[in-house]
This record gives structure tokens, C-alpha cells and sequence, in this order.
């Protein structure tokens, strides 16, 4: 050990000397860092990571003639903090390279048992003793004394009937724990990853991946088709592991469309995975505190909490040779100090990643938000948003704080902009409850107030008419001009569609300036919504939506189902005329224009606890319209319940084809125009 | 015996610049510098002096050694004994020109004349000249009725007061022939080392960039940089690169073993690009060079979707005649002492003036006024009002002299305005009321600038179409937004829009009273344009200049190339590291040590990318004085806008941070401002020592201890004056 130091010592003065110019001072970043925004979207913030050096092999290391002083596509890379170590599979070159954390040693493994060469070495990890060594091409795992590289022994292909007959054992991944426990990844094994002692008992699989819903595994499930022999659907393979602090296992899935990284039990059953899925994750680590650390194919190192929430994201492609500019990232391991060890097999490098202040803020605050210490996290996080004020976690954990404070409004503000909206309705319940219980006479009085003075109008109309007969003559006469009569006539519609129908039809009650009038209506209470939902039950805001494409939207549909009605009604011997179509189609839908926007209103007031009023109540103006729409139809063309069905179904069908007829026309004239200019632009050159 | 072997090598790379190290076979300690191998007795050799330097040139190859004191440089040479270069290689380093030409499919090629594959197609007529020589090189490959290029020129060598001048004349190119000339090198191996040497290359990469030759890299490929970035007038692609820095200056500089020069291009430096090599990329010699590009190739679409295109070459060659000044020093440089020697090129040459004022201030950037699409079109959103900046400066004035610049005044908000930079945005103030701030702000010595646009557009804008620069494709410029996140297209201007947009709004400017202008992209963005107003980046580069060098106002410029060294006060955005490219070694404070004394030199905004106390000190190091963009609403108002990038911004939470960063910072830096930055070495491991010529020296210490100077100790993360 004291000769070691002293060629440290050496090789430390050598790189002093060497680096004439020092690499102190910061590179001007190669990517841009996201975190999860407003909307789910991902939002610029401070950067959290420098790249501050790379790792490579001392070039001046005593390698022989015929071996490489550089990695050559190493695959997987285990950092030991108990002895500051970088442990490497350094594929290419057939051997694992044990580093120090300064890059200014090196010492390299090539044999196994019996000085058996490493031919294909996939996989490193370390324990408190050990490091083993998974071998693809060998067949095995090998495992070697830490600290003097020494071989200890090596595991094969387990004797067990559990493993099953047809499973191969190609390892390519491995991990160990300090109870000697090994959790192994073999090669295009779909059962999940072997876990086995050191001994090279087999333990059983853990982590398989579900088998996509598909026909084919419809089929299988149907019948009990055993599926050993992999002819039907299977889950896809695991591709690399990680443990953390506590043992439990994260696998990673590549190209998995749903869940790249799975956060395993102590039984092996996925009980968590990220928030946001990214099909090229390679490899995760996980921290003390349970943050996951993920690195991606495309260049990406993606950070997340311990309840899978992201917290960063940066990196990305990137042509240029930029240090921090990650090319085929292949694994990431994490130091107590939250620094990153990122491999490259590509730049064959390893790239250290300090954590910027920013970082170390967010660490520290997600770690009281971990253990629900909203109180005692609130001025780290309070922090964390000068730093970014659209720092969506940090509005979450503030308004959590701000609940146990009992500040409502602050929280209920908070939670909105954390779009936390379980949160919101949390707090807007208390408040309301507050509001309510201090201000419920102010609510019962008038209500009381109104029955009554109506009870007396009533009695009073009762015994003496005239008293309010001018009123109600005025009324009358209002409901008889042509604008005012027409907009009253849908609550006619409403109780009785079929003979506001039929007296629309034959008697010519209501007009198409009152129908159009309507339409618009229609269109405004579709602008409107946006306004007057109520936060909870608002999926649009003013910023999302645009009153043009709204109009479209809503008028388009309607304006195309009153044509194809019409269309339709005509061929099947219907009576109705177009104008009657066009003006029965909008008063069919009275229900909704009467009723939606005090609903809008009344959801206003509610919570997540009465969200069933709210989908009651919509839900009641959707059947009460489409019922009016049927009885419309049926009394308009005449027709009998069965042609009604029928007719309804053409309409539908019309609809589409029109749809797609218009599609197809566009396509076509789309590309006769563009072969037009093409032969132009080709003639005029 | 394992120690032993460590400990051997170890000494070795500890003595590597003189003795050759063995490493696996691949690397060599060994230059081909500092030895003449021509023989001036023999007919092919002129031999030519001037002053203390000595030119001789083989009449054939064109080959040539220069001496000045006790050093010499070569034109470019293989080692006899280097059997691993092949051919081409061979031939691209050691002949003089190296010429590149485009086919008519787009295909690019190239051959170095003296090529022994290409040895019957150049004809040399050497002529010999009083001060160096001339070559009228006839190059023809094919013949009359196949010729695929024909190109003639005269290369000339000249020895100058500061080394040797090489340029180009009598360009001419058959167009008969159906290749086109595309790029020419002119000598890239000159001075190339060997392998692992003691030795750098001096970058103007970012802040700067050296380059080390004595230790291999995990670069693979060389690094190549095009001069004010690539022309968006050619290929509609925008920036090919959102992160790196863009060469603002045309120059690099060499040390090798016991002497050292410099290249600095006098003409041709708007098509340059500046090409750097180590040993083990594609051969063992380190090499430096620049090429000239005549031609591109472009994209010409067709159909109404642009779904098909086919790239063809640039019909007519830039126009332009590459001159390059080789400034030859018989010593080893610093990075320090080549900072001087540029300083005093640009001065010498009338490319570079002192701002009217110089001084260390905090630069404070408001956001005034933003946009984002609502329901019924785009709302504006106030960010900031003029009493707030009022308020602020109030608040800050005592602390540090503090300079103000307005971004999203205009009407409208910042996003969808320009090229409209004026006039203002009444939800942020009325034109009283600015005229008001300015007075005020005035009155304790503010300057007040607004933050402008004249050469962009953004896409969506009112502009009309025909005031829209249009590329070779026929079609409308369009570059994208360097800002992370934001999605923004921009349009170019043609140089006639931009002068009438400006003269249009001086009368406004000038009423206003304000201080200057803060230009953001009319100083870095350099494109030719090939419709509406026809015109090439050289003369886009004239009409720039004329257009600032009329105002009567400061000029402020961010990021600016060396063409606009004469007509700014202040640089904005100044670089304070590198691109960090895998080929580099460290990062230098070049630039900012080539305009201290001559240039005010302020930061990017600071809290859109806080990186702590290593980032103050590196400005403090750079002489670099720190910008931070404001606003008085939280940044969580510019969601869904294309400011979205702006993430934190309010001044409340700011405001600690930045009189703890200016009390840092300003007080150490206005001890050397209007001063030169002489000189800057590493005294400890991480702890430097930066001196002015005011004899102030600024210890800035990054390391983890504290350090002792003179009898004080700087605490580990801080600097200090002496």
C-alpha cells in the first residue's frame, strides 16, 4: 500500500505539471436542463449538473505493447465508495479496470479460474467483500476479492428445475448485495432476473415483465397455453439492474413503451415506476435518499425522486465532441456527495458530473418531502423557487406546509400552481368549510327570503290576479315578439320536444333567426366554459384555448350533422324539411343550452368529495339532449322508433364518410398543386 | 517490481518535453521543427532576407523554411521516418495548396497539388521577389474535352516586419470545367509538430481555448470552427449549434518547443474556418490551419410541401481573396504575451477603439413587457413598469454604479415585436413616463439602454415579405431561437429594412434621450442574402458598420464579431469559458484579456444560469462584470410564452444575491478598470494571479484552501486586489 502511495503522489505531480493550464474553471454548458412545468410540460431551469472531468485510463499506465491504454466499448461500470473505486467492464479490451476516483491509477483484471481469459465481460458490481464479474461469452460470473483482485470463485449455469428447462444462463448484468445475494440478468431471458447466492444457489426469478395485452396473448390466456417455448406473446426481457440503499431491486427494461424502470419489493412485484417514461433508459442508480438516477441511449440523464416525480432532465443529442455531451451512455453511478459517474461506451469515458447549488438545494428539499417534513422543508423549498419559480414540487410541498399551518388560501393557491388539483380540492374544502360555518345564516336567509316572497306572489296571484296582471300581460307580450319568443320556446322544447316539434313543423312556431341566434349561443357557452368552470373541473385555461378554433370546432360538427341528417332524412322518404332540421337539431339541444352554464357555475363551488353532482348534473344535460334529438327526428321526418334508430345511424355514418371524403379530396388537390409547382419550378431552371 | 515499473514511467512523463516516451507503439516526442533540410547552393532554392528574417523556398515544391533569430519554421514536412502517414496525408501537409471542389450532384472532393496522384495537373511559374516570392500556379485536372477544373492563381509569399505575409491573387477559375471550386488551404502544415510535445494551439473558441500537445485526447475527430458562424444565407438550417461559442475573432496562435506564431487573416476572414488537429487524429502531427470557402453546397426544393430537394452547388463564387499574416516570434509565448500581441495588432491595424467610457458596473436587463396567445389573439403581460426600474436602481445606486437596459419595452410585448422595437408598450408605461425613468436615472448616472433588434423578425410578425432576406434556396432566412425551450422562428431582414427600420425610429430614440442601444444579434449574426435585396456577407459586414458607426448614441453589442471591434461600447455576453470540446484543454481568458483597457465586458445574465460562487469568481477573473435580467412579477407570468426559457427573474429574489455577488465583484474589479490585462498565471494549484497595467495585481483562489499572498490570505472560494 505505501508503494501505491507514493506512485499516486508521483502521478498526481505529474498531472500538476502536465496541465499546465488548469481545468478549474467551468465549460460553458453542452446541453440545457428541464424539470417537470405547468401542464406536465417540461420547463427550462438552472442548469443542475457541470460535467467537470473526464475518467479515463492514465495513458501513461504500464499496459503491455499489445493492450490498449483506453477503454474499447466498455459496458457497465460499478463506483465502490468504501474504497473510492470505478470498477469497469472494459469489454472491447476483454477485461474489467479497476480506477482510483482520480483517474490516476489503474489496475486491470483479464483471467478467471485457472487464468481462464475474460472473453466478454458485461457486467460489475461490487459488495463489501466482493466484486463479481458477469461474463457473457464464458457463461458466467466471476467473483474476485475487492481489494486484491484476487479470483474467489466463479458461479455457472445453477443445477435447479426452477430455472426452467429451456432457460438459458448468459449473464450480462449482475448486482450483489452485502448478504451475498446476486441478481443476475441473462441475456434475453424473459422470467424476470435470477437471484442466487453466492454459492450459486438459485433463488428463483423476480421483476419478469408482464406480457403485453395483445390478441395473441388474449388467446394464450384464454386457453392456459403454457408458453415455455416462447412461440406466443412474451414480456420483454429485462436489460440491467440496480439495487439501493435498502436492497430492494430497480430493474431496467429498454425500449419497454410503458415502463422502462420498475422499482421491485423484497417479493419482486413492481411497486413503482418514474412518472414519465423514457423508452432508452440504459441504466439506473439509486441515492441514499431513493432519488433515481437514469441515464438514456439518446444522450439524456434523467433524475427523479423516490416517488418517481422527475426532477431533472438534461442532456440530449449532441454531434459535437463537447465534454458533458453524452453520446451512447451506457451506465451512472452515484456518490454521497450526489456527484454522477457516467459511462460512455462510445467516447469510451467515464464523465464526472458535479451537482451545481441549485442541485443541492432540490436534494436537500425533496429529502424532507420524502419523509413529510413539509414544516421543516418549507425554507428549503422556498429556496429552491428563487432559484426557479416554476418549480412545480416546490409549490407541492409549500401548499402541503401551508396545510399544516392551517394557511388555506396560501396552500389553495400554491396547489393551483403545482396543478396539484387532489391538493386544491383539499383546500378549497377547508375554506369553503370555514366560509360556510361562519357565514351559513347569510346563505339559509335569503334562501328562506326567496321561498317565501315567491310563496306570497304565488298567494298573492291567487286571491287577488290583478294585482300582477299588467306584469304578467307585459311578459306576454314580450314572449310574443319574434327574438324573445323564440329563445323562450326551448324551454317548450325542453318538457315537451315532440309537440314543440310538431308545432314548429306544422304551425311554423319559432324561426331561423332564432334557431341561428341559438347556434351562437351555443358557440358562446362553448367560449364561456373555459371561463366560468370551476377550477377542479376545468381541463382548459384562457392561454390553451383559441376562440377561433373554438367556433370551428363546435359549429363545424353540428352545421355537418344537420346537413347529413338532411341527406340521409330525404333518401329514407324523411318529411323534414332543411330549415326544420336546422332549427330542430339546436333545440333539441335546449337541455344543454339552459342548463350548462349554471352547472359551469355551481362547479364553482365544489370539491373533488362532490364531484358526482357535478358529473350528475352534466351528464343529465347530455341524455336529456340526445333523447330531445331522437323525438326531434322522429317527429320531424315522421318516422317510427326502428327508422328513427336507423336513420340516426345513416346520419352517423354520413358523417364519416363526408369527413373522409373531404380528407381524401384535400390530399388530392394538395398534391396536384404541388406536382404543378414541381414542373414549373423544374421549367424554370 | 510493479512499483518500479510505475515509478519509471512516472518520471518519464515528468521529463516528457525532452525525452521520448513509448507508449504502446503510438506516440513519439520528436518535432520537425528548428531544422533547415534546404539546401541554398542548389538551383531550386531562393533564399531571400529581410531584416532578421530569412525566407528560402524550393522553385518547385514551393516549399519553404523561414528564420527569424534562432528559429525556423517550416511550410509543412513529414518526418522521413513517420511510415504510418499515408499518401494523402502526406501530400495535404507538405504541399501549399490544398484544393476542394464541389460536383454537380453536390459531392465534395479534393487534391493537394504535388499530390504524386495529381503531380501532372498543377503548373508552377516561381517568381522571385525583392521581399519573397510569387508562384502562378496553373491547376487543371482533365482534359479539353473532359475537364473537370481548372483553376489559376499566384501565391504570395513576402516576408513583413512581423513575419511573412501569404495571400492569394489573380484567382480565376474556368467555368467551362464541370467541377466548381468550393475551399482552398493554404499551407495547413505549416509548423506542424509531431506527436506528444511540449507545445499548444491558442483558440479563440468562447473566452479562449488552448490546446495542449503533451497529452493524447478522447477527441476523434478534428475540430473545426467556421468564422462568425456558417452563413444561414446559403443553407436555411440556422445555427448548427446551440451550444457552442461562434469564432468571433479570425486568428489562432502556436507554441511550439522554442518558438511561437501567429495567424491572423487580413482578408477572406467572413469565408474562413478555422480547422485544429492533435496527433492521432487521422495522423500524428498537430496542425492548425484555415480554409476559405468559395462555394456551398445548397438545397434547392421543389414541390408545394419542400418534400423533395437536391443539393447543388453555389452558382457563383464568393468573391474574395484570402491574405493571411504569419507573425513569427522567436520565443515561447504565453497565452498572456499572445493576448498582447493581438491587442496590438488590432490597434495597430485600426480594428479595435476605446469605449468613450470605461468603467465596472452591474448591468441590470428588465423584462419589460411580454406575450402569449389567450382566447381572442395575444395578451400583453406587464412584467415590469418603469417605477419599479425606478425603484430598484434607487435601491441598488449606493451599493454599485449600475447600468439599465430594457428588453419587451416596445408595444406588444417582447415576443412578436421585432423588428418593431418601437414605440412602447403602455401597460409597462407611457412615453412620459419613460422619458421620466430616463431623466431620473440620468441624473445619478445611469445609462439607460433599450434592448433592440434591427435584423430579425420574428416569423409571425407584420413584416413584409419583401423586406425578408431570402437564402440560395429561394426561400425566407429563418434561424432559430438560441433560447432553451423556446420555439421561436426568426426571419432576417434585408440591409436596406434594417437601415430604414433604425433611421425610423431615431427621432423616438432620440426624444427619449436614452443612453444607447443594446443591439442583440446585429453584431454576431453574419448572412448573405439571394433574393428581395441581393448582397454577400462582406458587404452585409460594410452596411453594419456604416449603419452603427452613424449613430450618435452607445452601441452596445452582444457577442460581437472582430468586424464590429470599432463601433461598441459594450460587450455583452461576454464568454467566460469555452465550448468545453473534447480536443480542448482549459479555457482561457483570451478575449477578455485582448479588450480590457479598451472595452466594458459584461456577463450573461446571471440568474438564468447560477452556477454559485465559482461563477462570480470566474468574472472577477475574466474581468468580466455581471448582468442579471429582472422583472418585477415572477417569472411563473411567462409560462406558455416564449420567454419561457426566463425561470427565474423577480427581483425580490434576487436582490440579496445580487448586492452579495456586486459587493464581490465590483469592488475588485473597478480597483483595474479602464486597465490592460497584462498578464495571468497559475501561482498554485487553482489559485491565479491576474495583473493589470495599472500595477494592480487580483489573486482570484478556486481552489479548497486558503492561500497566502503577500502576507494575506485569500480564504479558499474568494479573491482579492493588491
Amino acid at each position: 500500500m505505501k508503494k501505491r502511495y507514493y506512485v499516486l503522489i508521483f502521478s498526481i505531480f505529474l498531472m500538476i505539471l502536465t496541465f499546465s493550464f488548469s481545468a478549474s474553471i467551468a465549460y460553458a454548458l453542452p446541453y440545457e436542463t428541464e424539470t417537470s412545468g405547468p401542464n406536465g410540460e417540461l420547463v427550462p431551469t438552472q442548469q443542475v449538473y457541470e460535467p467537470s472531468r473526464k475518467i479515463v485510463i492514465p495513458y501513461n499506465m504500464p499496459v503491455n505493447e499489445d493492450e490498449s491504454s483506453t477503454f474499447n466499448a466498455p459496458e457497465d461500470m460499478f463506483y465502490d465508495e468504501e474504497t473510492n473505486s470505478i470498477f469497469i467492464a472494459d469489454t472491447g479490451n476483454k477485461r474489467v479496470v479497476r480506477l482510483n476516483y482520480d483517474g490516476t491509477d489503474a489496475d486491470f483484471i483479464y483471467y478467471g479460474k485457472e487464468d481462464e481469459a475474460l472473453i466478454d465481460p458485461r457486467g460489475v458490481s461490487c459488495n463489501d467483500d466482493y466484486l463479481v464479474v458477469a461474463d457473457r461469452q464464458l457463461e458466467k460470473v466471476i467473483v474476485y476479492d475487492k481489494e486484491t483482485l484476487a479470483y474467489v470463485d466463479e458461479i455457472t449455469r445453477p443445477d435447479s428445475t426452477l430455472i426452467g428447462a429451456t432457460s438459458t444462463f448468459v449473464p450480462t448484468k449482475v448486482c450483489v448485495d452485502n448478504r451475498g445475494n446476486l441478481y443476475i440478468v441473462s441475456e434475453g431471458n424473459t422470467k424476470g432476473v435470477m437471484q442466487l447466492n453466492l454459492e450459486g444457489e438459485f433463488a428463483g426469478y423476480i421483476g419478469a415483465n408482464e406480457t403485453p395485452s395483445s390478441f395473441l396473448s388474449w388467446i394464450q390466456d384464454l386457453f392456459g397455453i403454457n408458453n415455455d417455448d416462447g412461440l406466443l406473446a412474451q414480456g420483454q426481457s429485462v436489460s440491467n439492474i440496480a439495487l439501493d440503499s435498502n436492497g430492494l431491486v430497480y430493474t431496467v427494461t429498454n425500449q419497454s413503451a410503458t415502463a422502462a424502470v420498475k422499482k421491485l419489493n423484497t417479493t419482486g412485484v413492481s411497486i413503482m415506476s418514474p412518472s414519465m417514461n423514457f423508452a432508452e433508459t440504459t441504466q439506473v442508480c439509486i441515492d441514499s435518499s431513493g432519488n433515481i438516477y437514469s441515464v438514456q441511449n439518446d444522450g439524456y440523464i434523467t433524475i427523479f425522486d423516490s416517488y418517481g416525480s422527475l426532477l431533472f432532465r438534461f442532456g440530449g443529442v449532441n454531434n459535437e465532441e463537447v465534454l458533458g455531451a453524452l453520446k451512447n451512455p451506457i451506465a451512472v453511478n452515484v456518490t454521497s456527495n450526489h456527484e454522477l459517474l457516467v459511462l460512455d461506451r462510445e467516447q469510451n469515458m467515464v464523465i464526472l458530473y458535479t451537482p451545481t447549488h441549485f442541485a443541492n438545494l432540490v436534494f436537500d428539499a425533496v429529502d424532507y418531502y420524502k419523509d413529510g417534513l413539509y414544516l421543516e422543508g418549507e425554507d428549503a423549498w422556498l429556496e429552491v423557487l428563487k432559484y426557479n419559480n416554476k418549480f412545480i414540487l416546490a409549490y407541492k410541498a409549500l401548499a402541503r406546509a401551508n396545510m399544516k399551518k392551517g394557511n388555506y388560501d396560501l396552500a389553495l393557491e400554491q396547489f393551483k400552481l403545482a396543478e396539484d388539483k387532489q391538493g386544491y380540492s383539499e383546500a378549497y374544502w377547508q375554506i369553503r368549510d370555514t366560509w360556510l360555518r361562519s357565514n351559513l345564516i347569510w346563505i339559509i336567509v335569503p334562501i328562506l327570503v326567496l321561498c317565501i316572497g315567491i310563496y306570497v306572489v304565488k298567494l298573492v296571484d291567487r286571491k287577488k290576479p290583478m294585482v300582477f296582471a299588467s306584469i304578467k300581460s307585459g311578459f306576454n307580450r314580450a314572449n310574443q315578439t319574434h327574438t324573445l319568443g323564440d329563445f323562450t320556446y326551448i324551454f317548450h322544447y325542453m318538457r315537451r320536444p315532440r309537440d314543440a316539434t310538431y308545432e314548429m313543423k306544422y304551425k311554423g312556431k319559432t324561426s331561423v333567426i332564432g334557431a341561428t341566434i341559438l347556434y351562437l349561443f351555443f358557440v358562446v357557452i362553448q367560449i364561456l366554459q373555459v371561463y366560468l368552470k370551476g377550477y377542479l373541473f376545468n381541463n382548459t385555461n384562457v392561454y390553451d384555448s383559441n376562440a377561433l378554433e373554438i367556433i370551428l370546432l363546435s359549429t363545424l360538427p353540428l352545421i355537418l350533422l344537420v346537413i347529413c341528417n338532411y341527406f340521409v332524412s330525404n333518401v329514407t322518404d324523411g318529411e323534414g324539411k332543411f330549415k326544420q332540421v336546422y332549427i330542430g337539431m339546436i333545440y333539441s339541444l335546449s337541455p344543454y343550452l339552459v342548463l350548462s352554464i349554471p352547472i359551469f357555475l355551481i362547479s364553482n363551488v365544489l370539491t373533488y368529495n362532490e364531484q358526482v353532482i357535478y358529473d350528475v348534473l352534466i351528464w343529465f344535460t347530455y341524455i336529456w339532449s340526445g333523447i330531445n334529438i331522437f323525438l326531434t327526428i322522429m317527429e320531424l321526418h315522421d318516422f317510427t322508433f326502428w327508422k328513427a334508430v336507423k336513420n340516426i345511424l345513416l346520419t352517423i355514418v354520413c358523417f364519416i364518410l363526408v369527413i373522409a371524403f373531404a380528407f381524401i379530396l384535400y390530399m388530392l388537390a394538395y398534391q396536384l398543386v404541388g406536382y404543378i409547382i414541381s414542373v414549373c419550378q423544374e421549367l424554370a431552371l | 517490481m510493479k512499483f518500479l515499473t510505475k515509478l519509471i514511467i512516472t518520471i518519464v512523463g515528468l521529463t516528457s518535453v525532452s525525452v521520448p516516451i513509448a507508449m504502446g507503439g503510438t506516440y513519439k516526442l520528436e518535432s520537425n521543427q528548428n531544422s533547415e533540410t534546404l539546401n541554398e547552393e542548389t538551383n531550386e532554392v531562393y533564399t531571400v532576407t529581410k531584416g532578421d528574417t530569412t525566407l528560402k523556398v524550393n522553385k518547385d515544391t514551393l516549399y519553404f523554411e523561414v528564420t527569424k533569430g534562432n528559429s525556423t519554421w517550416n511550410s509543412g514536412k513529414v518526418l522521413e521516418t513517420d511510415e504510418d502517414v499515408t499518401n494523402s496525408r502526406r501530400a495535404f501537409i507538405e504541399s501549399p495548396l490544398t484544393v476542394y471542389f464541389l460536383t454537380s450532384n453536390g459531392g465534395e472532393s479534393s487534391f493537394s497539388i504535388f499530390d504524386s496522384r495529381h503531380e501532372d495537373t498543377t503548373r508552377v511559374t516561381f517568381h522571385e521577389e525583392s521581399e519573397g516570392f510569387s508562384a502562378d500556379l496553373r491547376i487543371r485536372d482533365g482534359n479539353n474535352a473532359n475537364l473537370s477544373l481548372e483553376i489559376n492563381l499566384t501565391l504570395n509569399v513576402k516576408i513583413t516586419d512581423d513575419g511573412l505575409n501569404i495571400y492569394i491573387t489573380d484567382l480565376e477559375e474556368n467555368l467551362e470545367a464541370t467541377n466548381r471550386l468550393s475551399r482552398l488551404v493554404i499551407y495547413p502544415g505549416f509548423d506542424a509538430s509531431y506527436g506528444l510535445v511540449d507545445g499548444y494551439a491558442l483558440i479563440p473558441d468562447g473566452s479562449g481555448a488552448i490546446i495542449n500537445y503533451n497529452e493524447p485526447t478522447n477527441a476523434r475527430s478534428a475540430l473545426s470552427l467556421t468564422t462568425y458562424d456558417s452563413d444561414i444565407g446559403v443553407r436555411n438550417n440556422g445555427r448548427t449549434s446551440t451550444t457552442s461559442n461562434v469564432l468571433t475573432l479570425p486568428m489562432y496562435a502556436v507554441n511550439n518547443l522554442n518558438s511561437s506564431y501567429m495567424v491572423t487573416i487580413e482578408s477572406g476572414s467572413e469565408y474562413s474556418s478555422l480547422n485544429s488537429k492533435v496527433a492521432t487524429m487521422s495522423d500524428n502531427y498537430n496542425l492548425n490551419y484555415f480554409s476559405f470557402t468559395y462555394r456551398e453546397i445548397f438545397y434547392r426544393y421543389f414541390g408545394i410541401s419542400d418534400s423533395t430537394r437536391r443539393p447543388e452547388p453555389q452558382e457563383n463564387a464568393n468573391q474574395f481573396l484570402p491574405n493571411l499574416t504569419y507573425h513569427l516570434y522567436d520565443d515561447k509565448l504565453t497565452y498572456s504575451e499572445f493576448a498582447k500581441e493581438y491587442q496590438d495588432y488590432l490597434l495597430t491595424n485600426n480594428l479595435l477603439n476605446k469605449a468613450s467610457e470605461l468603467e465596472s458596473s452591474l448591468r441590470l436587463e428588465f423584462l419589460m413587457s411580454e406575450s402569449k396567445p389567450s382566447m381572442f389573439g395575444r395578451e400583453v403581460i406587464a412584467m415590469t413598469d418603469t417605477n419599479f426600474v425606478k425603484k430598484v436602481c434607487e435601491e441598488l445606486k449606493d451599493e454599485v454604479n449600475v447600468d439599465v437596459s430594457l428588453l419587451g419595452a416596445s408595444k406588444g410585448g417582447y415576443t412578436n415585436s421585432y423588428p418593431n422595437n418601437f414605440p412602447l408598450e403602455k401597460k409597462t408605461g407611457s412615453e412620459g413616463d419613460y422619458k421620466d425613468l430616463i431623466s431620473y436615472l440620468n441624473s445619478f448616472g445611469i445609462e439607460t439602454n433599450f434592448i433592440v433588434d434591427y435584423i430579425r423578425a420574428f416569423s409571425d410578425s407584420s413584416i413584409s415579405d419583401k423586406d425578408l432576406a431570402m437564402n440560395m434556396s429561394e426561400k425566407y432566412i429563418e434561424s432559430n431561437d438560441i433560447h432553451p425551450g423556446s420555439e421561436l422562428i426568426f426571419n432576417h431582414l434585408t440591409l436596406n429594412k434594417t437601415k430604414d427600420k433604425i433611421n425610423g425610429d431615431l427621432g423616438l430614440i432620440n426624444e427619449l434621450n436614452t443612453s444607447g442601444l443594446d443591439f442583440t444579434s446585429i453584431g454576431n449574426t453574419l448572412y448573405s442574402s439571394y433574393h428581395n435585396q441581393v448582397f454577400s456577407r462582406a458587404e452585409a459586414i460594410k452596411a453594419y458598420q456604416n449603419i452603427l458607426g452613424s449613430l450618435d448614441l452607445n452601441v452596445n453589442l452582444r457577442k460581437p464579431n472582430l468586424y464590429m471591434y470599432n463601433y461598441f461600447n459594450d460587450y455583452l455576453e461576454t464568454p467566460i469559458s469555452n465550448s468545453g470540446f473534447l480536443i480542448e484543454t482549459s479555457s482561457i481568458p483570451f478575449i477578455s484579456m485582448v479588450l480590457s483597457g479598451y472595452k466594458n465586458m459584461y456577463s450573461s445574465a446571471l440568474n438564468l444560469n447560477y452556477l454559485g460562487t465559482n461563477q462570480i469568481l470566474n468574472l472577477i477573473d475574466y474581468n468580466v462584470n455581471p448582468t442579471y435580467l429582472l422583472t418585477k412579477e415572477s417569472a411563473i407570468e411567462l409560462f406558455q410564452t416564449s420567454s419561457e426559457y426566463i425561470f427565474s427573474s423577480m427581483y425580490s429574489d434576487w436582490k440579496e444575491e445580487i448586492i452579495n455577488s456586486i459587493t464581490l465583484v465590483n469592488d475588485i474589479l473597478k480597483e483595474v478598470s479602464g486597465a490592460n490585462f497584462i498578464n495571468r498565471e497559475e501561482i498554485s494549484n487553482n489559485v491565479y494571479k491576474n495583473t493589470y497595467s495599472n500595477n494592480k495585481e487580483i489573486i482570484v483562489n478556486y481552489s479548497d484552501n486558503d492561500f497566502t499572498y503577500n502576507g494575506i490570505t485569500i480564504e479558499s472560494s474568494s479573491a482579492e486586489v493588491f
